[in-house]
């Protein structure tokens, strides 16, 4: 029992300092409370709130360390007492990442950041989040960030990947409003066309001798 | 408005006193019919109306000359003011100049004399253009209807080539392109 207790403590320090170090990436998340211990049989994904798993879609920085799963173990009140205050932490953390997540309805940065992802990336699945927290969906979001993203609905069977770029005689994907696109002429330099010799006289204007001998001429 | 180097005010007067006509105070003229006048052409043989007609055109030459000192070397458009001036006063009718490629071509409209003027006219613009400019030219009737008359002013030879063209049943449009053609390719209106 005391050898269970103090593996317990020592997995808990660990837990605790790792969830103190600081993390990569532009958003700064605070450290990731250690979540229950006990409820094994889950994945990585599943240990996480809705709105975690969200914003390791929308940042892929927040996975680069996930947290580690702990062995199930018996409970102590001291544990106990920390559970309420990391249950806090966790409803703080929450409401952060809430946030985050709203913020990329307006955010540009975070909606492009979040269109680079691909809904299966991670392990993640967007149906098994469901609705976000404050009965918002992120999904719309993205969609207005990004209307040329082809719902997935509408992707071809074999779709190629997102990211990659589309090439310019490729033909438009269904869905896509259809733009013209215009091939004009170059600009041509000034140059002078026609050249003319002397100047055309105006036979009223021209003098009668000079039509007349000409004219007395024909024949000869 | 550019106008007529022409001007014909008072050209023509009559002096009911005395019963004489005087046109632009030279000599006297006669008021013939132009039924009188055109009667008289067809009795008469073709040489002596035009040479009447050259008699008529060295008066309105020299009155021509004279306008033209002041006016410097006539252009077409001067000269065809001045000799349609010219025939309008006789009652001849109204004169313009064509240009067939080089070939000049008078015509007239409105002559009063039919077939049996075209002699008369022809002279008069002979005689007119000697006196004016010293040039000796052949007016020779290439086309004529009703109303109108064409003369062409060439050179004595040329008017032969196209008098043998015009016999031949050639056409006068046709005997202007021969005009400007080499001789030996002269034989036109040719009808087998």
């Amino acid at each position: 029992m005391a050898a269970s207790r103090s593996m317990l403590e020592a997995l808990l320090a660990r837990v605790q300092k790792r969830a103190q170090e600081p993390r990569p990436g532009n958003i700064h998340i605070p450290p990731l409370p250690v979540p229950e211990v006990g409820e094994a049989g889950h994945d990585s994904a599943d240990t996480l709130p809705p709105q975690a798993a969200a914003a390791q879609v929308a940042s892929p920085a927040t996975h680069a360390q996930p947290p580690p799963l702990q062995p199930p173990s018996s409970r102590s009140p001291e544990l106990q007492l920390a559970e309420v205050d990391d249950e806090e932490e966790i409803e703080e953390y929450d409401e952060e990442l809430i946030e985050i997540i709203d913020d990329a309805d307006v955010i540009p940065q975070a909606a492009a950041a979040a269109r680079a992802i691909e809904p299966s990336a991670y392990g993640a699945n967007l149906e098994r989040r469901g609705g976000a927290p404050n009965g918002k969906s992120s999904t719309p979001a993205v969609a207005a960030a990004a209307p040329a993203v082809v719902p997935p609905v509408a992707a071809p069977p074999m779709a190629a990947p997102p990211a990659a770029p589309r090439v310019a005689t490729a033909p438009p994907i269904s869905g896509e409003p259809l733009r013209p696109e215009a091939v004009a002429a170059r600009p041509v330099a000034p140059s002078p066309v026609v050249h003319t010799r002397g100047v055309r006289r105006e036979l009223r204007a021209t003098p009668f001798l000079e039509l007349l001998d000409a004219a007395l001429k024909l024949g000869s | 408005m550019d106008t007529s180097t022409f001007d014909p005010s008072e050209a023509v007067v009559f002096d009911l006193n005395r019963g004489q006509v005087t046109l632009e105070g030279a000599g006297q003229v006669l008021l013939l019919g132009a039924d009188v006048v055109a009667a008289a052409c067809a009795q008469l043989d073709a040489n002596v109306v035009r040479q009447l007609g050259i008699a008529l055109g060295k008066q309105a030459g020299t009155r021509v000359r004279a306008r033209l000192a002041t006016l410097g070397a006539p252009s077409l458009e001067v000269m065809v003011e001045q000799l349609a001036g010219e025939v309008s006063l006789r009652g001849f009718g109204a004169l313009g100049i064509e240009r067939w490629g080089q070939a000049l071509v008078i015509r007239i409209e409105g002559q009063p004399l039919a077939a049996q003027g075209q002699e008369l006219i022809g002279g008069f613009i002979e005689g007119a253009l000697l006196a004016s400019v010293d040039r000796e030219v052949t007016a020779m009737p290439i086309e004529r209807n009703a109303q109108s008359l064409r003369l062409l002013l060439c050179s004595k030879a040329a008017s032969a080539r196209v008098k043998t063209w015009l016999l031949a049943g050639g056409s006068w449009g046709d005997a202007l392109t021969a005009l400007h053609q080499a001789p030996k390719n002269d034989v036109v209106g040719g009808r087998a």
